[in-house]
């Protein structure tokens, strides 16, 4: 029985080869009531169906690049990619997500019931797409920009990074996002993010060009998102939290234990700080890699995108001796890989 | 063997537990409420600190596990400890606080969360690794930068005055001028040590000491938590001993006792404890019952000196178990929830522990010593300065203002001292002058004389007349952001408290990678020649016990120029690179005017201005005195040398073969060049050798220390390695013995006299100047 960190991933990890996951889901038994629970939901709420939009016949970035549709999209693949891993070999241990992962994070500790958290993440991607009085321009926007060498091996950028920052606040207003250990997701306002690609050197690293804008995404985890936190309150006061059943790891390296979690503090958490300041997902994996010392990680769907900041993560703690890509490259691909990803993934 | 002893137990608790059914219609307590009634510790965070127990716990297995397998290198347990949770969870965040070695469930409350991860980190101190965050592996000790647990390694209770001395900084800190300390203004200094510990003169000093300050109502917000299992290694402490000693009724120390065993009762009265010490801003004992569970440590067998029916005794009053038996009784818990706490606890200890023993540890000795703060390299060149002939100085500019010294006047070294430690507390704001007698009276030679009235007695001020308690005050402040410039009266005094320095002051950086230091200059008042008055105690020549402290810089000053510009560095030193300075001034200087006839001035200088640059980096040059004390026609120092001798000295040393080379120059037609070390660490030999080699190898060390393990022996050494060899190298030293009183005192140290004796013998000897390879040292 292996002990397992769940990690739930957050924006973007639903891409064009993503579409189709739920024909590639296995053990239907285990997820479909799920679904269907979801589907119903969303369609009486005036949504789409997780599921129709799964089936879409073509990709379609308009579409499912949406803040709306996005968030219940991810967030409700997680849970049901969860569900459908449920097995013997694998024992989890703790929980973290990546930003919108949090939600998800949330719904697999069962901190959350699956449909109160698919109201939350609907409630927040709805409002980042310009419901209820929204100012979408005003909520900015994130790129990514990599903090890490090509190799994994050392630090990089860190100071044309920090300086950009510094100029990109004379002009407006930009900040630290997401920490992904291998790569920083910055956010800003619009004067803000403009000086921020104006001042981060272009580079490439495979096929990827950065600094890279996140189209649709707004300016997260940043005081950008303070009347999204209080809207966002303000709708899901009515939703009652429990102490997870596994332990639940935050975006501010804080643990979040079994029974005796305060529901309480961690609604307040989630509506409060987990929006409004910067979301730690490196420290995250880093508190729930020392201290449950899981002997593998499993990256939940959709997708695994995720994957290559895992390793990047685990590289730079020298966990199981790793120092670099190629390290994680051998252990991956031997009898016992450290990071398992769906069975969806392509 | 305690190692199976310790698994053995934790198996027979697991059996116990797994026996038990879940209770049919059981409903979980509102943990918001009181875990118990009579207790104000709800059942939230009594569940919370119960998984801090019980991981403290199983880490205690995992580095018994670890030694066996051969990867760990520690096995002395908290296991009977766990009660100190409680003080992991009711200290504040930045309450500063120096452990106790089984401390651990405390260290776990505490530096949980927000990113902490203490599991792991306390593996790797166990398995020594490079990679552990506080020492990099040199030690095992609990410390934590962000948490503010000070790291340190007593195991003799060496940290009570310090934490004295935090306690005190804390509040002293808080009232200075242009000072903000890195903590709460309401914070308290906490530490923890055993029973047995108790005993130990520091902790009995500490104790004294925080009597001492309360009965005169200083504010001193120390906790004092003794984690009392009733023993020392193999030696019962005596029933009712801790209580008797200090308890109720023992003057002005507030005694709470706690039983550690119960973690509701713990709880209450450590948050009472706390809340007094915080709020009225004086020390309280927390007198913390515990147990001892197998054994002092891993390779302690219990059995040699209890019986099993002691030791089962001693095990069934585990706090672990009670803790698990309260949250089962109270519905807290279903059995099968505490199962599994039990099983994935262990799971995950163990594995962190697995993970941390392939870690590798440090490789080279360089390593290991890289944190020994690096100086810079003492440049190969040390300056040659001619003595003023007391007159003016040219080219000076205002100078010392600030200080009493006419910027045009020369002074003695007392007076200079004087000057540069107001220099000092004006331009450090954070800098404190404290020790026996300096306040008031101004010290007992008037060094710190008017300081106190100019300064004020909240950063100039007498102390107790105890040295382990002013130099951990020093220790104390300074980790806190203090500059402690502490006064050992006379350096015989030193010897009663010297491993406050070796043991705690200078270890400090070694022990916690650089990231801690608690920078300081100690004043010492120092060495003979006081012409027989004050004997043994006011005339001590030991300083070997310095020179064998790695790290520590001594500074020697002569007279009263250099005092102060090595006073300057060494301030900076502290300040700027956080070292510990010892600065040992000669006594017998401190009012010397003349060197060679009365009336001659040449042993006073004038203030070095304080526009002159302080080079941190010529800390450990030397300086040399070429063709004697009057310079009109001092030659350049880089030209030809025809010098018959150097004499390489410190301190009095100077002073007496300057006299001596006046005489030799004059009576014997020998010139001499002396060479001032004036520091002893690090030491100019590079410097000495270069002087020594101009002089065809022929030098005489002049050394007021004694024979054996003196200064002098480092010198020859130093010369012969470097291959300045010749025949004509010798020593004079102080003889190995004690100083006693009077004119007899002379008879035992260097002299003017004894010095020409020794360097005409020296220059008479018949072989070669060339260097000799012979290994009996014979002329070739």
């Amino acid at each position: 029985m292996k002990r397992a960190l769940l990690i739930c991933p957050g924006r973007g990890s639903y891409g064009a080869a993503e579409l189709g996951t739920l024909k590639r889901l296995p053990h239907r038994e285990r997820w479909q009531d799920a679904l269907t629970a979801a589907d119903g939901w969303c369609e009486s709420n005036g949504m789409r169906a997780i599921s129709a939009l799964d089936t879409e016949p073509r990709f379609r970035p308009s579409l499912h690049l949406r803040s709306d549709v996005a968030s219940t999209l991810i967030f409700a693949h997680t849970y049901l990619d969860f569900l459908a891993q449920q097995d013997d070999e694998i024992s989890p241990v703790a929980v973290v997500g990546n930003s919108l992962g949090w939600y998800s994070a949330l719904a697999v500790s069962g901190a959350v019931s699956f449909l109160d958290g698919l109201r939350m993440v609907a409630t927040t991607g709805a409002y980042q797409q310009g419901q209820s009085g929204a100012d979408v321009a005003r909520l900015g926007g994130q790129l990514i920009y990599p903090i890490l060498s090509g190799d994994w091996a050392a630090p990089s950028h860190h100071e044309v990074v920090s300086d950009a920052l510094t100029e990109a606040n004379r002009v407006g207003f930009a900040a630290l996002s997401i920490d992904l250990g291998g790569l920083c997701v910055l956010c800003g306002d619009e004067p803000g993010l403009a000086a921020l690609v104006a001042h981060l050197p272009e580079m490439q690293r495979g096929t990827v060009r950065y600094p890279m804008v996140l189209s649709g995404h707004s300016g997260f985890h940043s005081p950008l998102m303070t009347e999204m936190a209080s809207h966002a309150q303000a709708e899901c006061a009515d939703i009652t939290l429990q102490a997870p059943q596994l332990p639940l790891i935050d975006g501010h390296g804080d643990v979040w234990r079994p029974i005796h979690a305060d529901p309480q503090s961690l609604f307040d958490y989630t509506f409060g700080r987990q929006i409004t300041q910067p979301f730690d997902f490196a420290q995250a994996v880093r508190t729930a890699v020392s201290e449950y010392a899981p002997d593998v990680l499993v990256l939940l769907g959709p997708g695994r995108s995720l994957g290559g900041a895992l390793g990047q993560i685990l590289c730079s703690m020298g966990w199981r001796q790793l120092r670099n890509k190629a390290d994680f490259t051998v252990l991956q691909r031997s009898d016992s890989p450290i990071l398992l990803t769906s069975p969806t993934a392509a | 063997m305690a190692v199976e002893r310790a698994a053995q137990h934790f198996e027979g608790l697991r059996a116990e537990f797994g026996a038990l059914r879940d209770p049919d219609g059981f409903v979980r307590r509102d943990l918001a409420l009181p875990v118990r009634a009579d207790t104000e510790l709800t059942g939230r965070l009594a569940l919370q600190l119960f998984e801090s127990q019980l991981t403290s716990r199983c880490v205690d297995l995992a580095a018994r596990w670890m030694r066996a397998e051969g990867k760990g290198y520690y096995t002395i347990a908290s296991s009977g400890h766990e009660g100190n949770v409680v003080l992991g969870a009711l200290a504040e965040p930045t309450d500063p606080w120096f452990l106790h070695y089984r401390s651990g469930a405390a260290v776990i409350e505490r530096c949980g969360g927000r990113g902490g991860t203490p599991i792991f980190d306390l593996c790797l101190s166990l398995r020594a690794a490079a990679s552990e965050p506080i020492s990099g592996g040199r030690h095992k000790v609990f410390g934590n930068r962000d948490r503010w647990i000070l790291p340190q390694t007593s195991t003799i209770a060496s940290h009570l005055p310090k934490a004295l001395g935090t306690a005190f900084a804390i509040d002293r800190g808080g009232v200075l001028d242009g000072v903000k300390l890195a903590v709460d203004d309401d914070a308290i200094a906490l530490c923890n040590f055993g029973d047995a510990s108790l005993n130990h003169s520091t902790a009995q000093g500490a104790i004294n000491a925080a009597r001492w300050a309360r009965y005169q109502h200083v504010p001193l917000p120390l906790l004092l938590v003794c984690e009392d299992n009733g023993f020392g290694i193999s030696l019962n402490t005596p029933g009712g001993w801790v209580e008797a000693a200090m308890g109720h009724g023992r003057g002005p120390l507030v005694y709470v006792a706690a039983d550690g065993l119960d973690l509701p009762a713990a709880y209450d009265a450590a948050k009472r404890a706390i809340e007094t010490c915080r709020l009225e801003r004086r020390p309280v004992f927390l007198h913390l019952k515990t147990v001892r569970l197998f054994g002092h440590a891993g390779s302690d067998l219990e059995a040699a000196y209890r019986t099993p029916d002691e030791i089962r005794a001693t095990e069934a009053q585990d706090p672990v178990r009670q803790t698990a038996l309260l949250l089962l009784a109270q519905q807290v818990l279903r059995p099968s929830e505490l199962c599994a706490l039990m099983e994935e606890t262990y799971a995950r200890v163990f594995a962190a522990a697995a993970e941390a023993a392939e870690r590798p540890q440090l490789q080279r000795a360089a390593e290991v010593m890289a944190p020994l703060p690096p100086l810079p390299a003492v440049k190969p060149h040390s300056s040659s300065i001619s003595l003023p002939a007391g007159a003016v100085q040219e080219g000076e500019s205002a100078g010392s203002e600030l200080g009493t010294t006419h910027t045009e006047r020369a002074y003695p070294l007392a007076r200079l001292m004087n000057d540069a430690l107001a220099e000092t507390l004006q331009n450090q704001p954070n800098s404190l002058v404290f020790g026996e007698d300096v306040g008031g009276k101004g010290g007992v030679y008037g060094v710190t004389r008017g300081l106190q009235k100019r300064f004020g007695a909240k950063r100039v001020f007498s102390t107790l007349l105890d040295e382990q308690t002013i130099l951990g005050l020093a220790l104390g402040a300074a980790q806190i952001g203090l500059l402690p410039i502490p006064e050992i009266q006379y350096l015989a005094y030193l010897h009663n408290a010297e491993d406050q320095l070796r043991g705690e002051a200078a270890s400090l950086s070694f022990f916690s990678g650089g990231q801690f230091t608690n920078p300081m200059v100690v004043r010492i008042a120092s060495f003979g020649y006081q012409k027989g008055f004050g004997g043994h105690f006011h005339n001590d020549n030991s300083i070997a016990v310095l020179r064998d402290i790695p790290g520590l810089i001594i500074a020697t000053p002569a007279r009263g120029s250099d005092a102060v510009r090595m006073w300057r560095q060494s301030i900076a030193l502290a300040q700027e690179t956080g070292r510990v300075v010892a600065f040992l001034e000669p006594i017998a200087r401190y009012h010397t005017r003349d060197l060679l006839a009365g009336g001659d001035g040449l042993w006073a200088d004038v203030m070095p201005p304080v526009s002159e640059p302080t080079r941190i980096d010529e800390v450990g040059q030397g300086r040399c005195y070429l063709n004697g004390p009057n310079p009109p026609d001092a030659p350049s120092p880089d030209a030809p040398s025809s010098d018959d001798l150097t004499i390489v000295t410190y301190a009095n040393g100077v002073y007496l073969s300057l006299q001596a080379a006046e005489i030799l120059r004059r009576d014997h037609g020998i010139s001499v060049r002396v060479f001032d070390l004036r520091w002893l660490a690090p030491m100019d030999v590079a410097g000495a050798a270069r002087h020594v080699g101009e002089t065809g190898g022929r030098v005489l060390v002049v050394d007021e220390g004694r024979k054996t393990g003196g200064v002098a022996e480092a010198i020859i050494t130093g010369l012969v390695e470097r291959g300045v060899v010749s025949s004509h190298m010798a020593r004079l030293c102080g003889e190995d013995t004690f100083i006693p009183l009077g004119p007899a005192a002379e008879l035992v140290m260097p002299s003017a006299e004894t010095i020409v004796q020794a360097a005409v013998a020296l220059v008479a000897r018949p072989s070669s100047p060339k260097a000799v390879t012979a290994p009996d040292g014979g002329a070739r």
